[in-house]
């Protein structure tokens, strides 16, 4: 897959599962391997972009366990820029269907 | 491979290329990143295993960091400073032990009960036990004092609970147990799931709880002259020296933990800290047995120190002892200590497979 076109669809992956719930690193990088080729090395530069634009933030939490993780959660402006990447992807998407679904005239 | 050498050898391979600011951002992610596995059933080395090669990876992440930020890469960056990396990782480890609370490993193993034992957890009606203990405690006001001509020993074992000893001065020979009110004893006993055990019934000791940051807080008289046993699995052991002296025998075990000693002159230290770090800065000890078996360990050493004896092992981990030199991973001499010809300094460090990095003497 090429690299600019999957920073951005793990754009909107990131913050599609922050939006539903706050996670630490390595359960979101769980969350998207089961969906698609993710490795160790993915989540941090991205994470960290994400959260230079602040698009999320994050804050420690200590569990009943005594465990300290450290989560992540969508910022109001993250929920705004998940809104226009989701309208980008939808207009991408009905192009991409119809090119690759030959609706349109050769 | 443990975290701490994959973290040590990514920091090292990731200086090469960015700042150390940089990276240290990257290490403090995959020092979390290795926490939080666990919580899905994966093991240190599991996850490490999944990383694959250390260069490989940090090449990956700065590659990744190139396309996502246009980061600056220098690519002709020289090697760090072992010493100083280690220092920093010091630095960054003993932040992270602070914020103990992970649960990463085995329960504190027991031990066979004696009538000197005080085990408040011991018993089958544990919370029973724990409320009497709890109620005792109370009425204790700020510091409560115990004859230690009646202590030969205290040993403390605890569990996912750091331990911070403090040499204290006291003109009795009292041990000293300092209490805040503020502290609750019940829900961090009950959710710690630590033992206390305590040798000698007059020598109690508590734990201290609040903002997060778990430990069992001792301030050790330096007239104490018993033994001193600590085990404290996967925690970190604190022993703040104050620049005081202290005669008694110390023994602490931390298994995949942290030990950190600060400015002290201690008798004899017997210290075990399998798959953890330690760090010695500004210590004397006259006799030291220090294992860490795939850690690492740094002493800095008082300048002037004089009499020792150092016995250092630490199989596929690092050492570094600073007033010391010796050029390969295996070292076994006596020599003169530098201001003091009458006495000499015996070293042994051993570290197969791993690095052993001493300075200050020919």
């Amino acid at each position: 897959m090429d690299a600019q076109f999957k920073k951005g669809i793990l754009d909107i992956c990131v913050l599609s599962i922050l939006e539903k719930k706050e996670i630490y690193g390595y359960g979101l990088e769980m969350e998207m391997a089961s969906l698609m080729d993710v490795s160790g090395n993915t989540l941090y530069p991205l994470l960290r972009r994400l959260e230079k634009d602040d698009y999320l933030d994050t804050y420690m939490h200590v569990s009943e366990q005594g465990r300290r993780r450290k989560y992540y959660r969508i910022t109001d402006k993250g929920r705004s820029h998940l809104k226009e990447l989701r309208k980008d992807w939808k207009a991408f998407k009905e192009v991409a269907d119809r090119l690759i679904g030959g609706d349109v005239d050769e | 491979m443990n975290k701490y050498l994959f973290l040590g050898m990514l920091q090292e391979e990731l200086e090469k290329k960015i700042s150390k600011d940089e990276v240290k951002d990257i290490i403090e992610y995959y020092d979390n990143y290795l926490l939080e596995a666990q919580d899905y059933g994966k093991s240190e080395e599991e996850i490490i295993a999944e990383l694959g090669d250390v260069k490989t990876l940090a090449q990956s992440i700065l590659n990744n960091l190139k396309n996502e930020e246009d980061i600056e890469i220098n690519e002709t960056r020289t090697s760090p400073d072992w010493s100083k990396t280690i220092d920093e990782l010091s630095h960054e480890f003993s932040k992270a032990f602070s914020q103990i609370g992970e649960t990463i490993g085995e329960v504190s193993k027991q031990i066979a009960e004696t009538e000197t034992f005080k085990d408040i957890f011991g018993s089958e009606d544990v919370e029973e036990i724990i409320d009497a203990e709890i109620n005792e405690m109370q009425s204790i006001n700020q510091e409560e004092s115990f004859d230690l001509d009646d202590i030969s020993m205290i040993q403390v074992e605890l569990s996912n609970l750091s331990c911070h000893i403090e040499l204290v001065e006291s003109d009795q020979l009292n041990l000293k147990i300092i209490k805040k009110p503020e502290d609750t004893f019940e829900v961090m006993i009950k959710k710690a799931d630590h033992r206390l055990r305590i040798v000698e019934k007059k020598a109690r000791i508590y734990t201290l709880f609040g903002n997060h940051k778990r430990e069992l807080r001792i301030g050790l008289p330096v007239g104490y002259k018993g033994d001193f046993k600590v085990d404290c699995a996967n925690s970190a052991i604190k022993i703040e020296g104050n620049g005081r002296k202290s005669a008694c025998h110390y023994t602490l075990e931390c298994a995949n933990g942290y030990v950190e000693v600060n400015r002290a002159i201690l008798g004899h230290l017997d210290l075990d800290c399998k798959n953890g770090k330690v760090k010695l800065d500004e210590v004397i000890v006259y006799r030291a047995n220090l294992d860490c078996k795939n850690g690492m360990i740094t002493y800095h050493m008082l300048p002037n120190s004089y009499g020792k004896v150092l016995d250092v092992r630490c199989k596929n981990g690092v050492i570094t002892v600073d007033g010391v030199h010796t050029t390969n991973g295996h070292y076994q001499t006596r020599i003169p200590s530098r201001n003091d010809s009458k006495h000499e300094l015996s070293v042994v460090a051993s570290c197969n497979n791993g690095i052993v990095k001493m300075k200050g003497f020919e």
